[in-house]
């Protein structure tokens, strides 16, 4: 079963990276790319996608705002926070607003760790 | 002297290379907040390639006459140094967002120096080290120095190899204990070291877009 | 060959004077040198192979060994003080007192070789020298400037506060922290003055003597002090250190001083002065002022009548023309035997007449001295009726807009003042637009809160009926605005207003327990507010005045007297009874009505005027009561009606009319006062 990925973050490079470990994991999958909140938006509402991997630090909504709001307006996407910013409070505030916490840079591991959660979860909420 | 044409970066490498500097800051973050104890707010809204004279205009222009920096000398494939400048006034505000305001004054212009000294090691350690790594060389990074001036007194620094026309300039805003503090990290680079900086960035943009599922070359090569 | 290599016993390492440590790339201790065995407690023997947490158990290393995993893994050195950091590792001098010292960590080796290098400086003696040192200045210090009465802040070069001793605190009314890293001209009200000083102390060229400035206290009061200034530096960082002594007191002696003086020569002078015929400068003066005050208030409404009767003997002449032509009309229709069409001419000329009478009323109304008399009242009615009024008086140049609230509240007051306040105000307005403009009579319901009684603490919070007129005029300052409500007060020149207009409507706004406001801005307008309460209750209906009818035909035989000096008033009175079938005698004055109240004819009713020549309606009436007690009587008058029944005037069986009225109202009256 494939799923559409949604991948933002205002540096390519910083998209291509997340986008070859998706690679790796299932190269089936649809990827899709947003530079900031607004194109994410977009891209959400005619793309709709399943996951969703923000950036933190972004220009305009940063990455923890924008998730905050994703996970009350699309409960059923999952989400998660890539960011080299490992603070403690960065990490915490990304659980309060329900999305899981990547620290970049990217590992294989740790990105499919939370794509079978992520699709474990989609498929109970399908059925 | 102008560079050639060809080692001014392209927007791919632009983009990489701001990607780098994002890296090194968040985890300069992470390595502050042990110092401070509380969240730092740290970002990077822009990098650029830009000449010394610029720079220097740059720096003019924010209508700061007195900096101070943290300077650090890094060797290796990439020679240069790395300044991490704030105006002049917000030093002290600095160094309250270190030790906290309970200090007297006194004791604030006492630690000035220290306080400087190393939360600038922090940030220009964790910059470089993340930017070598990424690009898969290793730098050997000069402990910390404090210095007092005007932008061409940092830029302009004798003795050669430093005979570069080329700053990289980006800015970083700075918030901890609700204390606002924008300074820059600006690395000057030797021409070779532009050369060698672009060829690094086009075979990570080459190594990240590529499909097989190769690692970074290790350390030391 | 890439191994660890250990470095045995090394002469120099263990010369150096300093801690040396050597980790290999799993951190584990490959050289620990003599002086760190002193300084540790641990000998070298006992922490080879060892992770540097194994051998500072309890020791939080976290900085540390991020520093070490730092050199090894991207050769950066970092650098860790024990200014930042007191306490990096459990260390003791000889005399097993607490070392304290700066750690460098830095990457050694050639690569492939990965090792760490960690180099530990005393700084014990010369940290302990500085802070005796900084302790011995702080002593010294301190102890004047904690205990300073004076005001002493240490200010940066780009203004801001960076100390302000206890009294500064104290005298200004701050918490400590409260001001550091202010903007020091935020304290001040003099902020130019403040400017200037600090400038001079940073170009190092201060006055010399003390500059006078003003600060502000927290609470918003002043406070007056002089300022001296020193400029010092601290490494590359410049200062300005201030003091302000407090001079508050000696103003307010020397203010106190030069009013006493003041008063001393003034109280000097009048006493000269009076010395000299006394009494008689008192008597006069008094009597001289309390003219002054009674014909300044009556030449202000001579002078508002002045502006009005321009334009109301236009007005008249019209109507009466309205009037006489009407009436012309009729004569040479009936001489000609036509009898159609005279209704028509004949209501033109009543109505003509009415409106003659209302414009009458109320110029009578203003030019008279009469008790204030509230009613309930519906205000937009009472306004739309004046809008001609307003339109005559303001002239062509200056447009008029009546904008009247639906659903407004009723009010009480007395409807003459009201209408003599508004129009004072459009005169008011009128005269602030010489080249014409526009002037706005607006009203509408509103709540003063109690937040706005909080400001305005003369005023009841409630619901009031707002009226606002709002011109297009030059405005007024804020300094007048203030005094504007004063009596006398006034800004048109000599021989021009009397500066009673605002005064007086003031005056009867808060008898009429409300309020006025003004609003003003130079060059833009001035809008007026008079806030009148809200009237719970209902407004008297106004009588109906019914058609004349056969129902208030009279009775047989009822008899009426009227008794009026103005032969043609009287005429016209008794005419009507005549028609309505009364029998009518009549009286031109006191005595001639007493005659014939003396007499036993039948009387069923008195109509009579109040204001009669020698004896008034009243007396006659008093009189004839004892002869007839339960006489009826009908009193005419050109006063407000309810002025008389506010003073108590009127028995039972007496009743009031005002001039002039309806001919259908008197008959109505006439019938009532008869039927009961």
């Amino acid at each position: 079963m494939t799923y559409k990925v949604l991948i933002v973050d205002d540096s390519k490079l910083a998209r291509m990276s997340v986008i070859k470990a998706l690679n790796a994991l299932h190269p089936d999958w649809t990827r899709i790319e947003a530079a900031d909140a607004d194109e994410a938006l977009l891209q959400i509402n005619q793309q709709h996608p399943d996951i969703v991997l923000l950036d933190f630090n972004m220009p305009g909504k940063d990455g923890l705002a924008f998730a905050a709001e994703l996970r009350q307006q699309h409960s059923h996407m999952s989400v998660a926070l890539v960011s080299a910013n490992r603070q403690v409070e960065v990490i915490r505030r990304s659980e309060a607003a329900g999305a899981a916490f990547l620290a970049k840079p990217l590992t294989e591991e740790a990105l499919r760790e939370f794509l079978d959660n992520a699709v474990q979860k989609l498929r109970g909420a399908v059925s | 002297m102008r560079p050639p044409a060809s080692v001014i970066l392209s927007e791919m490498e632009l983009d990489a290379l701001t990607e780098l500097v994002n890296l090194g800051v968040s985890n300069a973050a992470h390595s502050l907040r042990e110092l401070v104890r509380e969240e730092i707010l740290l970002s990077v809204p822009k990098v650029t390639v830009v000449s010394r004279d610029e720079a220097i205009k740059n720096l003019g222009e924010r209508d700061v006459k007195r900096l101070v920096a943290v300077h650090q000398d890094f060797d290796g494939d990439i020679a240069g140094r790395a300044l991490l400048i704030f105006p002049e006034t917000k030093s002290l505000e600095l160094v309250r967002a270190i030790v906290g305001s309970d200090l007297s004054l006194d004791d604030i212009i006492e630690l000035e120096q220290e306080a400087l000294a190393e939360t600038g090691n922090i940030i220009l350690n964790a910059c470089l080290a993340t930017m070598a790594n990424n690009l898969g060389r290793t730098l050997k990074i000069s402990l910390p120095e404090v210095l007092h001036g005007g932008g061409p007194e940092f830029f302009y620094v004798k003795p050669p190899p430093f005979v570069d026309d080329n700053v990289l300039f980006s800015y970083i805003n700075f918030s901890v204990r609700q204390r606002n503090i924008t300074g820059y990290i600006a690395m000057l680079l030797d021409l070779p070291s532009l050369a060698t900086l672009k060829n690094l960035l086009a075979a990570l943009i080459e190594r990240t877009s590529s499909h097989t599922t190769s690692t970074v070359p290790p350390n030391g090569h | 060959m890439a191994t660890d290599v250990s470095i045995g016993p090394n002469q120099v390492l263990d010369a150096v004077n300093g801690g040396l440590i050597v980790l290999d790339h799993s951190r584990r201790v490959v050289s620990w040198n003599t002086w760190m065995e002193t300084a540790s407690g641990y000998a070298e023997q006992d922490t080879r192979g060892k992770l540097l947490a194994e051998v500072f158990q309890g020791t939080d290393l976290t900085r540390l060994i991020f520093a070490i995993q730092a050199a090894l893994t991207s050769r950066s050195s970092t650098i860790l003080t024990h200014a930042i950091n007191p306490a990096l590792l459990p260390l003791q001098t000889r005399s097993k007192r607490p070392l304290l010292h700066d750690i460098t960590v830095s990457p050694v080796g050639v690569p492939p070789i990965k090792q760490c290098l960690i180099f530990v400086n005393d700084v014990t003696m010369a940290t302990r020298r500085e802070r005796y040192l900084r302790d011995r200045q702080n002593a010294r210090y301190d102890a004047v400037v904690a205990n300073a009465p004076d005001l002493i802040i240490t200010v940066d070069h780009d203004g801001l506060i960076q100390f302000a001793n206890p009294a500064t605190l104290s005298q200004l009314g701050y918490a400590s922290g409260d001001l550091i890293g202010v903007p020091a001209k935020d304290l001040f009200q003099t902020k130019d003055q403040w400017q200037s000083v600090l400038q001079a102390a940073l170009n190092n060229s201060p006055a010399g003597r003390p500059i006078d400035l003003i600060a502000r206290r927290r609470d918003g009061t002043p406070s007056h002090l002089e300022a001296s200034t020193s400029l010092w530096a601290s490494g590359a960082n410049n200062f300005v250190t201030v003091i302000l002594r407090d001079v508050n007191e000696r103003r307010a002696i020397s203010e106190a001083l030069r009013k006493s003086e003041t008063e001393a020569r003034d109280a000097a002078a009048a006493l000269s002065e009076l010395n000299q015929t006394l009494e008689q400068r008192v008597q006069e003066r008094t009597a001289r002022m309390m003219q002054m005050e009674e014909e300044l208030r009556q030449s202000q409404k001579m002078e508002a009548i002045g502006q009005l009767t321009g334009g109301i003997a236009h007005d008249f002449n019209n109507l009466l023309q309205g009037i006489t032509g009407g009436l012309d009309l009729v004569k040479k229709r009936v001489m000609q035997g036509r009898f159609n069409e005279i209704d028509r001419f004949i209501s033109g000329a009543m109505t003509s007449a009415s409106r003659a009478s209302a414009l009458t009323h109320r110029l009578l109304a203003f030019s008279r001295r009469q008790p204030l008399a509230p009613k309930p009242l519906e205000v937009n009615p009472l306004l739309a009726s004046m809008e001609e009024l307003f339109r005559r008086t303001l002239g062509e140049r200056v447009l008029f807009e009546l904008v009247t609230a639906g659903g407004l509240w009723l009010t009480k007051c007395d409807p003459n003042q009201l209408e003599n306040a508004v129009l004072n105000l459009a005169i008011n307005a009128r005269d602030a637009m010489p080249d014409g403009g526009k002037l706005t009579v607006e009203t509408g319901n509103s709540h003063l809160d109690s937040v706005y009684a909080t400001v305005h603490p003369e005023i009841e919070p409630g619901q009031y009926v707002c009226i606002s007129v709002t011109d297009t005029g030059s405005g007024m300052s804020a300094a007048t605005i203030e005094r504007a409500f004063e009596p006398f007060f006034t800004t048109k020149p000599i021989g021009r207003g009397t500066g009673l207009g605002l005064s007086m409507i003031y005056g009867f706004a808060k008898q009429s327990g409300g309020h006025a406001k003004i609003y003003s801005e130079l060059g833009k307008g001035t809008t007026v507010k008079l806030y009148l309460p809200r009237f719970r209750g209902q407004v008297e209906q106004e009588e109906q005045i019914p058609d004349l009818s056969d129902i208030y035909n009279a009775h047989t035989n009822e008899t009426v007297l009227v008794v009026e000096d103005e032969f043609v008033v009287r005429e016209l009175i008794v005419e009507v009874l005549k028609e309505l079938g009364y029998s009518t005698l009549e009286a031109d004055d006191g005595p001639a009505a007493l005659k014939i109240l003396d007499s036993k004819q039948r009387i069923d009713l008195v109509i009579s005027d109040i204001g009669l020549p020698g004896l008034n309606g009243r007396q006659i009436i008093d009189a004839a009561r004892e002869v007839r007690p339960s006489l009826k009587v009908l009193f005419m008058t050109g006063y407000a009606e309810n002025a008389a029944i506010a003073a108590g005037f009127l028995e039972p069986g007496m009743s009031m009319i005002t001039k002039p009225f309806a001919m259908e109202a008197l008959a109505t009256r006439i019938r009532e006062m008869l039927e009961k």
